[in-house]
């Protein structure tokens, strides 16, 4: 393990990954306060920066900007009481409430910290439990892959926002167009229409800049209303204001500790991640509560234990997406996307035959949890003037990195056109209440679960019955049952937690 | 209005399913024990078909919002014009990219959008337009090491 840590360390620390980290931080911050453009789209506007890098350092970058808009998110639900991704609506719930008490520096100062203890314990955890899990994935056969891709799509699909009849829609729609381009078995070419652009399938930095960014300037374009400067809370103007004291360290030590464990547990299980783990967070930081009342008042309980539970969950995300070469979030299919450009498929022999990546990887996200709150604590400045400028200023700078980024892939203009036809796409979807998370899930993992299920059947014979009577497929077939049903017990227990939270008055 | 617009796009994606379905069964289908390449892509079409249905349904039977009539004609067809110009511009922008090259097409391409699209004043138009492009390309060509086409300007 040392030996391990030292391989890692001696890649992440490199003068150019530590840039590379940094800027992934700097970039996902950035994005990550404007409006309506979450970790996803950051990661997806941002994907082709790192096609001429070095796998390791494409994934420490893109690692970067996925906690790095994590952040930024946080800092607009604080002091704007706009969420800037799903994940900080709880954040929001208490944190603006300290932030009207004069209290924002305290919120964004316990959030940057809790965050970075959270990261750095997830980071530890990830590094121990990886290889283990790795090798008992060498057992996984393709019912078992099928199993578990089945119930991430499930997870993504019942656990999002949203309707869940669309958002069934959604995957499948992405799983479809997975199988555009040629058969993984046996090479035939599947529904190009005899377009060469095509015959590799649609791909996905492409469409994901199209219905992430793209689409999301579109629909801005035309819904979001400029917020008044009166709405913005004084932000915090020196470093002292961001420290917490040893009070808010009293008060904060236990949530973080309970949101690290929490956010990292669910953030490992596809469909998971940073969104259910701060909602559960904030629940338990509520019921373990003495004085349940304070929550929703500005109870920095109600920031530190989400915020470090959203934060472990990027480092549980890893866990699949390392071990088995499967995402758990839209974010991670991203991720395995930028692994394919390098031409390598992750999955449990990463550990053995990529253990500078792997290692590397893992040492970086170390790294990029200190760089974070190194930047964020002094930076925060600037980042809240990012909030105040207007959309319409940033909506063409947008497609023009989107622009670049698509031609940057092939040189091929035509990449550019596609981009814009994805836009209106991601547009038209936004129009019409559609979810376009489980798309990009079911895309990365069609031809993933197409393999899989191919090969069980041939294996079986035709027999559907392979899925059931293996102990691990039948196992994580029951969890997707058990999550089909779980709408009405969740829909209960939300039912529950907004009677105590008062979650209904609050959003 | 929600209604509407569940039936209209449940009939697009069940079109869309019918044509997957159709296209899957001109390639070989096979069976469960040797799956063919049309076979996964018909299964996939029968799912979205059956969302589909399912979406459109829904939206028929469920009773219909009591919803204000809003004179919001102006709004929205501002909304589609604007949209409209973004689209035309990047297509543009995509097809003049490699003859013109990446420097003027990109200027242009923002100080359309930012004087004529979004009204912003001549001087934040160009305040942002010419430093943005040029960082763009600095970071790009220079630091990520990626062919940006020159067009005309080939000296750069």
């Amino acid at each position: 393990m040392i030996e391990n840590l030292a391989l890692g360390f001696s890649i992440s620390l490199s003068f150019n990954n530590v840039i590379l980290c940094f800027i992934g931080c700097f970039l996902g911050t950035f994005i990550g306060v404007l409006p309506g453009l979450g970790p996803t789209a950051t990661v997806a506007i941002l994907l082709t920066l790192t096609y001429k890098l070095d796998l390791t350092s494409s994934i420490i970058m893109l690692a970067g900007i996925y906690y790095g808009a994590q952040y930024g998110g946080t800092i607009t639900s604080v002091l704007l009481k706009i969420p800037g991704e799903v994940s900080t609506v709880v954040t929001m719930i208490d944190g603006h409430q300290m932030a009207l008490q004069g209290r924002a520096g305290k919120a964004l100062g316990i959030a940057a910290f809790g965050s970075c203890i959270a990261g750095t314990f997830g980071t530890v955890v990830l590094g121990l439990f990886a290889p283990i899990l790795a090798n008992y994935a060498l057992m996984f056969g393709p019912p078992e892959y099928a199993a578990l891709m089945i119930l991430g799509l499930t997870m993504v699909v019942y656990l999002g926002s949203g309707s869940v009849t669309k958002a069934i829609l959604m995957g499948a729609l992405g799983l479809a167009l997975g199988t555009v381009g040629t058969d993984p078995v046996t090479g035939v070419e599947r529904f190009t229409f005899g377009f060469d652009v095509l015959y590799e399938g649609v791909n996905i930095a492409v469409m994901a800049m199209g219905i992430f960014g793209i689409g999301e300037v579109l629909y801005m374009a035309v819904n979001v209303e400029e917020r008044s400067k009166r709405d913005m809370v004084r932000y915090p103007g020196r470093l002292r204001e961001l420290l917490p004291d040893k009070k808010d360290w009293k008060n904060s030590a236990l949530p973080i500790s309970r949101g690290t464990l929490l956010g990292f547990l669910l953030g490992v299980l596809p469909g998971g991640g940073a969104t259910i783990s701060s909602f559960v967070a904030y629940a338990t930081e509520k019921k373990f509560s003495r004085h349940p009342e304070r929550f929703g008042k500005g109870a920095i309980e109600g920031v530190a234990g989400p915020e470090s539970a959203n934060n472990s969950a990027v480092s549980g995300a890893f866990v699949p997406l390392l071990t088995l070469g499967i995402p758990s979030n839209c974010v991670m299919a991203l991720l395995v996307g930028a692994f394919m450009l390098h031409g390598v498929t992750p999955g449990p022999l990463i550990v053995k035959e990529y253990p500078a990546v792997f290692w590397g990887v893992i040492t970086s996200m170390y790294i990029g949890n200190v760089i974070l709150l190194i930047l964020n604590v002094p930076l925060i400045k600037v980042f809240v003037k990012i909030c105040e400028v207007p959309m319409a200023l940033l909506s063409p700078v947008i497609i023009l990195i989107c622009g670049i980024g698509a031609y940057s892939i092939n040189g091929n203009p035509v990449d550019v056109l596609q981009t814009m036809i994805w836009g209106v796409v991601g547009y038209l979807m936004r129009t019409f209440d559609y979810e376009p998370a489980p798309i990009l899930l079911g895309f990365v993992l069609g031809p993933l679960l197409e393999q899989a299920v191919r090969q069980s059947l041939i294996m079986s014979q035709g027999s559907m019955l392979i899925f059931f009577l293996r102990p691990i497929s039948m196992t994580l077939l029951s969890a997707t049952l058990l999550v089909t049903v779980a709408p009405v017990i969740l829909k209960l227990f939300m039912k529950g937690i907004s009677s105590i939270s008062g979650f209904d008055n609050k959003i | 209005m929600s209604n509407k617009k569940d039936i209209l796009s449940g009939v697009f994606y069940f079109i869309i399913g019918l044509c997957m379905l159709m296209l899957s069964m001109k390639l070989e289908i096979g069976s469960t024990s040797v799956p063919a390449p049309g076979f996964f892509p018909f299964l996939i079409a029968v799912i979205i078909m059956g969302i589909s249905f399912t979406i459109i349904l829904k939206a028929i039977i469920l009773k219909k919002d009591k919803e204000k009539k809003v004179n919001n004609s102006e709004k929205v067809k501002g909304s589609i014009l604007k949209i409209s110009y973004y689209i035309i511009l990047t297509i543009l922008y995509g097809i003049t990219l490699e003859r013109i090259g990446f420097l003027i097409t990109s200027i242009f391409l923002i100080i359309i959008i930012l004087k004529y699209v979004e009204k912003m004043s001549w001087k934040i138009t160009l305040l942002v337009g010419f430093p943005c492009v040029i960082v763009s390309y600095i970071l790009f060509v220079y630091f990520l090491g990626v062919y940006l086409p020159k067009g005309l300007i080939k000296w750069v």
